[in-house]
Parts: C-alpha cells; sequence; structure tokens
C-alpha cells in the first residue's frame, strides 16, 4: 500500500474526470473525514485515513482490500475504472442515462445500450463522454461512453448503439474472479 | 716550550665539548644524522628565560652529535675528511600504500602447489663435445653445430610428401600462440581478481571466470548507461527505445504511506488542476449558451 | 473458515434431491386422507415436492411461546395474503398451528405427548412426519410390492424377476412379522426388540427400517412400562442408532454424536429436519435501501416474500420467485444479500454500536461482516479476515457490492491476531466447524466427518476463540463483546470451547445474548459439567426454529490482564488435571518405610553434585568455541 505517484495520480484523475469532471475535488477535499488514495498490488483504493492508518499493521501479503477499490492500472499503465466505484461516481455523475426495464438485463450481460433500450438521457451529453447508468427506479447499474452526442442520438434507428459498455454491476457475478 | 698555558686559554674561550647533566643518555642516528634526547626539559628555567634555555639545549645535543660523529671511521681523499655514516635505523612511514600482490598465473599456482620451484638457468652451458662454453641459446648456441637441420627422418606412419620443416615450424607457431593464449587468459583473470575481494585473492583463490564475462557484460552495460544519461537534458527527454537498457537496482522511491495529508491533499488538488483546468472545465457549458442564444434570436 | 459447510449452490442442489428420493418412498404408504389447508400450506414451505401430509387429529396448544410464534410466523407466512396480517399476533395464538401428533392405532398417549412439547410446530411446517405408523402393511402390501419393483427397474429382466420374487417372499415374512407384532402390540403394547441375526434385522428395506425406529422410540419414551422382558436401554438404542444410520445415511460416529444431544424423539425430528431445505431468507442492506422498499422492489418482480419474524427487522423469507434471487438488479446493486436466518444471529448478539472497530475473524462470505457494517453504519471499521484466500473473492465482491466503505480484507489465520492487530472494540468469531447445523445444506457432512475431524475443529476452534478474546479492548467504552458461533449443532465444538475460554481466560464473563429465543446452552452434557453460566448461550435447531443448526455465545472482556490460576500451565481436561497428581501423591505416602528408603537414595550429596555440575560444565565449554579448558578444572571432571 502507497500512494499514488505523480504519473499514476494524473492518469487516474484523468479516466476519472471523464465521469465526474471537477467533482473530483469532493472526493480529496471531503468535509467530514479526510479521505486518500492509496495503491496497492496495481488497485487503487478510496479509503479513509483512519481506516488507512489501521490497515497499515496487515502485512502486504495479507491486504486484500481497503475501503473501495476505484479501479487497477493495467501491466501498460492505463487505468481501468471497475465496477466498485459506482456509488461514489454515481454520486457525482455529470451525465446520466436511465435505461427501460427491458433494457436492464441486456445491459447487465455486458451489451452495449441500444436506442431502443433508453429512457431519459441528460440533456446535453456530448459524444464519447462518460455517462452513469441508471435503470428506471434510480438504481445505479454501471457506467459506459456514450456514441453520439444526445442531439445525433435522435436521428438514428433504435437498435443503434447510443452508450457503449464500460462496466456494470453484473460483474460482480460474472468476473468475481478477475474483479478482486 | 709550554703552550698548556695558551691552550688553556684558548680553551677558556669556548665551552666544554664534553657534556654534562643528561639523565638519559641521548640516543643517536647517525645514518639519518638524527640524536634523540628523551630527558624533560626543565620547566622554571623554560619559563625563566624561553630562549637561552632552547638555544643551550640545542647547542648541548648538537655537540653530543658532533662527539659521535667524530667517533666514526673516517676516510680522507681530495675533498676532505669524511666519517663514513651507518645505515640509518629509524623507520620512516611510507608515503603511498603498498603495492597489491599480482594475482598469481595459473602456472605459479600450479607450481605452489605441487612444490616447484624456480630453477636459475645459467646462459653458458659447457659443451662436451667442443670442450668450452657456448651460450645455451641463440647465435653459436650449443645446439647449433651448423649441421642441425639439413635433413629431417620422415616419422614413421607419416606423410612422406609432408614437409616436415613445415611441420615443424607450424609446431613451433602453435606453441608460441597457445603461449601468448594463456598469457592473455592470465592477463584477464588478473584484472578480475584486481576487483576481487583482495582477501580471496591473497588467499590464492583464482576468479571464476565465467564470471570474467558477466563482469564485462556488467562494466560495458553501466557504460552504456553513463553515455545514454549524457546528453544535455540528462536522458530526461531522449526517446525510450524498446529492448533498450534500463538502470537496475534502482529503487523507485514512492512517498510515505502515512504522511503529511494536507501536503498529499494539496498535490492532488494541483494534479487535478492540470487535469481539468483551475477554472473547472464547466463554468460555462459553451454548447449550451450557444443554443440559448440562438434560440433568443 | 475451511471447515465450513460448502456453498448455497451445492447443497441446494444436492438436498431436494435426496428428500424427493426418500419422499417418494414413503409416498407409496402414505394414507391420502384429506388434508387441512393448513398443513398443506406448510407442506409446501417446507418442501415443494412433498406433496402430502397426513393430519394429524390431536390440535394442541403449543406450550412454549418462542418456539411457536417463530412457527406461526412460518408457517402462516405462505398462507392467503389475508392471513399475512395477523402472522406476528398468531405468535401467541399457538392454536392456530396444527400439530403434528400420530394417531396410529399403536401409538401410545404417552408418545404423543412428548411429541408435542419438542417437535409440536415443526411438523405442521414441514410435513415430514407423514408416514409415520404405516407398517401395519395389510392396505399397502401391493403398494410396497410395486415400490420394490420399481426401485429394480435399472436392472436385467431376469434379476428383477428374481428379485421379485425375493421380495415377494420377504415381504409374507415380514407381513406375519408385522401381524404377529400388531397382535403383540393388541396385547401387551410392547415392541418385541429382535435377536441379532434375525433377518429383519438384515432388511435393508427403509419401511421395515423406519417402521422398527418408530418403535424403538416408543419403547424408549416410556421404558419402564414398554421395555420387553430385561432387555437394557442400551439394547434399544444401539438397535436405534444402526437403523437411524441406514435410513438417513448418516455415518456411525456422527450419527451417535448427534443422538445424544435430544432427547429420543427430538433426535428423530432433528434428523428428519435436516432432510428439508430451510427457507430462503434475504437480508436487506441498509447501507443502500430499506426493507419495505426492497419488498415492494421484489414484489413487482414477482417475488413472493414475507417478513423472516419478528426479531429480525432486516430479514425477508422468500417462498417462491419467476427470477432467479441471486441475480436480480436490486441484488447486484447491492440491496440485500442472500443470507441464512441463523447467521443474522451471531451479529445481532454482537450489536456493534457505530464507532466501532470490529474484527470478523472468519468472515468469508461477507454475509456477517456485511451485517456488522450495516450497523456500524459505514462509521467506524470493520476487519473481515479469512483465512482462505480463494474466499476472500467473494467476500471482496460482497463488501463492494453492498456499498461498504470502511473495511478492511485481510487473510490471516485468525490464530495470528492479537499480533497482527489488536485492541478491537468487538470481536466475532464464527469459527470453521463441522456444520452439522446445516445438513440440509451439505448432505456430504453426514458422512465425511470422522473423529479426528471433530478433534481438530474443536482444538482450533479453542485457539481461535482464545485469539479473539485477547484481540478486544476490555478498556473499550462501548465495547469490549466476543462473539463466538457456530453452524453446528455439537457440544464439543460449542459449549466445550465457551467453557475452555472461561477457565483459560478468566478475565472474561458470559453475558447474555440479547437473543430473546433458542434453546439454553447445556451446563452438563453426559459426563461432562460446564461452568452455569453457559446457559446464558442458545443454540439453534432446524426442528424447532426453522433454521440452520447454530450456537451462539457472547462473552464480555472485563479486564486486558489475565489473572494468573493456580492450573494455569495444566491441560485441557479437568479430569486428567487431577488424577495424575493424585496418583502420585498415593505413591509417595504409600508404605512408610518404602519412603524412608528411597529418601536415603535421593538424599543429596554436595561433593558429587558439585563434580557433576563441574562434569557438564566441561561438556558444555567442550562444545564451545574458542574457550580452552585450564587442565585443573579438567582433572576435576575426572
Amino acid at each position: 500500500m502507497r500512494p499514488l505517484t505523480e504519473v499514476e495520480t494524473k492518469t487516474f484523475f484523468e479516466k476519472l474526470a471523464k465521469y465526474i469532471g471537477r467533482n473530483i475535488t469532493h472526493l480529496i477535499d471531503r468535509g467530514d473525514e479526510t479521505y486518500c488514495f492509496r495503491l496497492h498490488r496495481d488497485r487503487v483504493y478510496y479509503v479513509s485515513e483512519s481506516v488507512m492508518r489501521k490497515a497499515t499493521s496487515i502485512g502486504r501479503d495479507q491486504l486484500i482490500s481497503l475501503g473501495i477499490c476505484f479501479g487497477k492500472f493495467t501491466k501498460t499503465g492505463k487505468f481501468r475504472m471497475h465496477v466498485t466505484c459506482l456509488d461514489y461516481i454515481a454520486q457525482y455523475a455529470k451525465h446520466k442515462v436511465w435505461i427501460k426495464p427491458n433494457g436492464e438485463m441486456p445491459f447487465l450481460y455486458g451489451n452495449h445500450v441500444v436506442k431502443a433500450h433508453i429512457g431519459r438521457v441528460t440533456e446535453d451529453t456530448p459524444e464519447h463522454q462518460g455517462v452513469i447508468i441508471y435503470s428506471m427506479t434510480d438504481i445505479p447499474l454501471g457506467f459506459g461512453v456514450t456514441a453520439r452526442s444526445t442531439s445525433d442520438t435522435r436521428k438514428m434507428e433504435p437498435t443503434a448503439i447510443v452508450v457503449f459498455h464500460q462496466a456494470d454491476i453484473g460483474e460482480y457475478l460474472r468476473q468475481e474472479d478477475t474483479l478482486f | 716550550m709550554d703552550v698548556s698555558g695558551v691552550l688553556e686559554a684558548h680553551k677558556q674561550k669556548f665551552k666544554s665539548v664534553s657534556v654534562e647533566g643528561k639523565v638519559i643518555p641521548v640516543e643517536y642516528d647517525l645514518g639519518l644524522l638524527a640524536a634523540y634526547d628523551q630527558n624533560p626539559v626543565d620547566e622554571a628555567a623554560l619559563k625563566k628565560n624561553k630562549d637561552e634555555y632552547l638555544q643551550s639545549l640545542c647547542r648541548d645535543n648538537a655537540q653530543l652529535l658532533f662527539n659521535e660523529i667524530f667517533q666514526l671511521q673516517t676516510i680522507s681523499d681530495d675533498n676532505g675528511v669524511m666519517a663514513m655514516l651507518p645505515v640509518p635505523t629509524t623507520l620512516l612511514p611510507r608515503e603511498k600504500p603498498l603495492p597489491k600482490p599480482k594475482p598469481e598465473t595459473r602456472w605459479e599456482k600450479f607450481a605452489k602447489a605441487k612444490g616447484i620451484g624456480k630453477r636459475k638457468k645459467d646462459r653458458m652451458v659447457y659443451g662436451d663435445a667442443s670442450g668450452e662454453y657456448k651460450p645455451r641459446w641463440g647465435y653459436k648456441a650449443i645446439n647449433d653445430d651448423g649441421t642441425k637441420d639439413w635433413i629431417i627422418e620422415v616419422p614413421a606412419g607419416s606423410n612422406p610428401m609432408e614437409d616436415q620443416y613445415e611441420a615443424r615450424r607450424d609446431a613451433k607457431k602453435e606453441r608460441i600462440d597457445k603461449n601468448e593464449k594463456r598469457h592473455r587468459r592470465n592477463l584477464d583473470e588478473a584484472a578480475v581478481a584486481t576487483k576481487m575481494d583482495q582477501k580471496a585473492v591473497d588467499k590464492g583463490d583464482r576468479p571464476d571466470m565465467d564470471n570474467v564475462r558477466g563482469m564485462k557484460r556488467k562494466e560495458l552495460e553501466s557504460q552504456i548507461l553513463i553515455s545514454k544519461g549524457s546528453t544535455a537534458s540528462a536522458g530526461k527527454f531522449d526517446n525510450a527505445i524498446k529492448g533498450d537498457l534500463k538502470p537496475k537496482g534502482i529503487k523507485r522511491q514512492f512517498a510515505p504511506t502515512v504522511a503529511d495529508f494536507s501536503k498529499e491533499k494539496a498535490g492532488n488538488m494541483s494534479i487535478l488542476d492540470r487535469v481539468v483546468g483551475k477554472n473547472g472545465e464547466d463554468l460555462v457549458n459553451v454548447r449550451k449558451a450557444i443554443k440559448a442564444t440562438k434560440s433568443r434570436r | 473458515m475451511a471447515g465450513r459447510p460448502a456453498t448455497k449452490k451445492g447443497a441446494a442442489k444436492s438436498s431436494p434431491a435426496v428428500s424427493s428420493q426418500k419422499n417418494n418412498k414413503r409416498k407409496v404408504s402414505a394414507s391420502t386422507e384429506p388434508l387441512s389447508k393448513k398443513a398443506k400450506v406448510g407442506a409446501k414451505i417446507g418442501n415443494g415436492k412433498l406433496n402430502k401430509v397426513v393430519p394429524k387429529s390431536a390440535e394442541e396448544d403449543s406450550e412454549e411461546d418462542d418456539e411457536s410464534w417463530a412457527y406461526g410466523a412460518v408457517s402462516d407466512s405462505d398462507s392467503d395474503i389475508e392471513e399475512r396480517d395477523d402472522e406476528f399476533v398468531s405468535a401467541e395464538e399457538g392454536s392456530d398451528i396444527e400439530v403434528g401428533a400420530l394417531d396410529d392405532d399403536f401409538l401410545g398417549d404417552e408418545f404423543a405427548e412428548s411429541d408435542d412439547e419438542g417437535k409440536a410446530p415443526g411438523t405442521a411446517m414441514f410435513g415430514s412426519d407423514d408416514d409415520e405408523g404405516e407398517d401395519e402393511g395389510e392396505e399397502d402390501e401391493e403398494d410396497i410390492f410395486a415400490s420394490n419393483s420399481e426401485d429394480s427397474d435399472d436392472d436385467d429382466d431376469m434379476e428383477t424377476k428374481s428379485r421379485k420374487l425375493d421380495a415377494a417372499a420377504k415381504l409374507e415374512a415380514e407381513e406375519a412379522e408385522a401381524e404377529l407384532q400388531t397382535n403383540i402390540m393388541l396385547e401387551s403394547d410392547k415392541y418385541v426388540l429382535p435377536e441379532d441375526n434375525h433377518e429383519i434385522l438384515q432388511s435393508t428395506d427403509l419401511q421395515v427400517v423406519q417402521a422398527r425406529i418408530q418403535e424403538i422410540v416408543r419403547v424408549l419414551n416410556n421404558f419402564r412400562e414398554m421395555r420387553e422382558g430385561d432387555r437394557s436401554r442400551n439394547d434399544y438404542i444401539a438397535q436405534l442408532l444402526k437403523d437411524l444410520c441406514l435410513y438417513y445415511g448418516y455415518n456411525e460416529y456422527l450419527m451417535e454424536k448427534l443422538f445424544y444431544i435430544f432427547p429420543v424423539s427430538e433426535a428423530i425430528e432433528f434428523f428428519e429436519a435436516n432432510e428439508v431445505p430451510r427457507p430462503v431468507t434475504i437480508r436487506t442492506n441498509t447501507l443502500k435501501t430499506r426493507r419495505r422498499e426492497l419488498a415492494q422492489a421484489l414484489i413487482n418482480r414477482g417475488v413472493n416474500l414475507d417478513p423472516i419474524g419478528k426479531w429480525s427487522k432486516v430479514g425477508l423469507q422468500v417462498f417462491d420467485s419467476p427470477v432467479p434471487i441471486g441475480a436480480t438488479p436490486e441484488y447486484l446493486a447491492g440491496h440485500y444479500m442472500l443470507q441464512a436466518a441463523s447467521s443474522f444471529l451471531p451479529v445481532m448478539a454482537l450489536a456493534p454500536q457505530e464507532h466501532e472497530r470490529v474484527l470478523d475473524m472468519a468472515s468469508a462470505p461477507g454475509g456477517k461482516s456485511t451485517y456488522i457494517a450495516a450497523l456500524l453504519k459505514n462509521t467506524g471499521m470493520v476487519f473481515a479476515n479469512d483465512a482462505n484466500k480463494d474466499r476472500t473473492k467473494s467476500l471482496v465482491a460482497n463488501i463492494h457490492r453492498l456499498g461498504v466503505k470502511n473495511a478492511v480484507v485481510c487473510n490471516y489465520d485468525g490464530r495470528e491476531f492479537p499480533g497482527v492487530i489488536g485492541g478491537f472494540d468487538r470481536v466475532l468469531l464464527d469459527a470453521p466447524c463441522s456444520g452439522t447445523g446445516v445438513i440440509s445444506k451439505d448432505a456430504s457432512v453426514k458422512t465425511n466427518k470422522s473423529e479426528q475431524d471433530f478433534q481438530m475443529l474443536s482444538q482450533l476452534q479453542k485457539e481461535l476463540v482464545l485469539s479473539a478474546i485477547d484481540s478486544v479492548d476490555a478498556g473499550s467504552k462501548t465495547g469490549g463483546y466476543i462473539v463466538y458461533s457456530t453452524c453446528s449443532v455439537t457440544v464439543d465444538e460449542n459449549e466445550d470451547v465457551v467453557n475452555y475460554a472461561l477457565r483459560k481466560r478468566p478475565n472474561v464473563k458470559l453475558v447474555s445474548t440479547g437473543l430473546d429465543f433458542g434453546k439454553e446452552g447445556f451446563t452438563r452434557y453426559r459426563e461432562k459439567v460446564f461452568h452455569p453460566s453457559v446457559s446464558l448461550t442458545r443454540r439453534y435447531y432446524p426442528h424447532m426454529h426453522n433454521m440452520d443448526g447454530f450456537y451462539v455465545a457472547k462473552f464480555k472482556k472485563i479486564s486486558n490482564k489475565i489473572p494468573k490460576k493456580m492450573d494455569d500451565n495444566v491441560d485441557l481436561d479437568e479430569e486428567e488435571e487431577f488424577a495424575p497428581s493424585a496418583n502420585k501423591a498415593g505413591k509417595r505416602t504409600r508404605g512408610g518405610k518404602k519412603t524412608e528408603e528411597e529418601l536415603e537414595k535421593v538424599s543429596f550429596n554436595a561433593d558429587e553434585d558439585e563434580e557433576l555440575i563441574r562434569a557438564s560444565q566441561a561438556k558444555l565449554l567442550h562444545t564451545q568455541k574458542g574457550i580452552k579448558l585450564r587442565p585443573k578444572k579438567s582433572e576435576g571432571t575426572k
């Protein structure tokens, strides 16, 4: 467990900013308690200072996880967000997409979101923007990247992909082995 | 004529050559023209009149030294009378460290193990046939009777058409080459040995020659790395080449896990400012603004 | 949690198969009297495949409230919707519940009575006592025959035929026997225990075996009057154990272990209950949602559910669901956790308070850890430890899914614990165990546990409970509690371990678990006597509480110092502690003369001793390098 280096922080924030933009500030500078990002075995954990201090007593080999995992650095040095951070990024997301009940399961099985399944979209979402995907009952289901801007979407066919799948909560079941 | 009075008077003019009052006899190293007076200094006299006391002390000791010198055996020639100085007994410290002992060559090691000593061979050997001393090798050497090589018997079983002279020359060349090779090997090993642990070398351990290549490689790599970093930017802006050498054994330094959190926070904020833009990229949603102004028109 | 019973999947698959097979056999002999509505419902809940229950004539009020309300809730809950309203009210109204007493002609009143106390509501729930009295055999002769032939359908024709003949012959014999028995029964109401080698003993026909089981149970329940001649109780029990092993498929060691925990008739209920799967229960994750909202969301998906009981505010019981309950969007979003009802109990007993630091020593797959975190409301911190690295994956997955933000997951052997980090406010130790409480989930326990396994497990549990106790800070303002729990019902994994902890750590005491139901822990069991406060611990049984067999004990640590006891370094067993020393004392005092002689022999000789000491010192010095002995000393050694 160690703090992120400057390069790592930059890569990480760049990815995170795609979804929550400047709201990262609220993660770094919280009113209630000091929180920090810590890297442990390539994974970035977001954890309160007090928990982190206690976790330093755990050996490196024995420490499995602490706080909330935001994602991991790949071997090539890119950052890959995991669905586990959904709670936080859903809280601060700028652009959201709601999908209809009939689109929930296809998305939870790892498919892209097609236009027909879209219930609502945040106005003025540009293309290639990170978005959080909600069910119509406001349960966050995952996140993705828009294929087209909101205005372009109107002209598209119902079967056209609107949001590319990035992560969904179905991964808790599908990828339990690789995710953690 | 009695000159004793004159001499006495003359004597009175100078101090006596015999020096009294030395409790501990003065030591001499005449080879270095040195005398060591180990008697304690008379503090009272020193305090009373420093210069006078020191001068008298010096004179007395110099007198003693000269007395000793005059005791030595002398020779006289054109330049005058000279005293024969003995070998100096005082050891002086060496300015430079002793040279390291050269690592043994393979032969030296072998000979040592087998108890083979060096045997001095005389340059001249007695020739039984000629009845006189002849050099062992070289011009008019003992074996060179001028008739030696005019004919060579073809050894049994060898090709009769083979040039035996050439074969001999080749054999000699081979011997020389082989020796040269060994010589070089000894030099290599010696070079490695100088980098080895000195104790091991002193014990007579041969360097591990499998290691020699590794050591050379390491040396080369370090030189390459140095040269790579020898650019105007100390290598910072040079593009990495795939498969290129990377400095080994240099540990990355990370910030401590638990440290000043305000500093960490500030660092993160500054990175965030760089990533997102200081004022926040979304103070004004440009597209929305354009749309709004358009619709107003 | 190495010894913990296997995953829900495996267990769920295996156990219905077993029970359905048995049910088919029993079906044959079941009577077809009309069923009361409630009984039907109960059967449906207990096991979808059980489709008939013998209605029991006697309707008796269940006497113990704490049991009855649990059952009341359970059995009612599946019935019509209008009944749902009074599910908790019915707790007091024991009369609503059908009591499964037996009304067969050869069953005496005594049996019926004894039944009422122990298992009363359970039968309505499980409908498992359906076919008890069916060994009169006369009406069902053909059916039995049919069932036998069905059984052997797989074999060749010839074999089948010959078997049929054999079976027929056997049946005749059995029938005769049965008739004989019936006659005897009618006359003297006594069951004749067959001799060894008797052909009926060799029979592996489950019906015969079952009938015999019931007979013996009846005899044992009123042994003085029902015994045959001067047959000892042990004869009956030995035969009963053998039959139970055969009928339920346990190995003999485990059967004996489990049998003596219960009164005889209750034991049968226990084994019967192990054949029926427990209801699916889920726990609302209060970090993300509320039970009412979750229930609404699931009902919208067509799930049929109800609150688990009034003892839990977060539990829901799922009766049936058109969608897989472990893969709904709500599940994936972490709104609930699939969790057995029994595993709520230790956390409820632990009762963590906000801002506390809590350790879960054996936490995979995280049901309890996440419950703790939910009770902490994401304040303080939870250390979730598990010794098995593979299982920590599901643990981490569940922690993240349920939105627990203050958890640290680590992979230590629990015994290392105060060494790694200590000073916790509360510690939960859900110890690895034999899983005898969850046989309905994992039937492999029946056969794969040997005496060695039990010894190793209880040894491990004892070590774990000590390190759990040591990990707690007694000075904690709000805490200082340790909860020990297992999903096993055996005494040497439960009371024995707790008693050991009390003995080894006099700085802890047992306190009430805060759970208002469950049976008290044993204070004495067979030859063992435990500390009287062990009665503060709680036991849960599948046949009694309709949840997995479970055990919960709660300690309070009084001081951080372990007071030194006189018998600090003596061994585990108290009997062993004292016996040998007493023997030694006896030997010493026996025969005054001898002792005097011995004294003389033993008397000290200073000079000799000195020489000996010097010799050994010299030897020691010889072995050490660089020490030279002066000759004088070495002379001395000689």
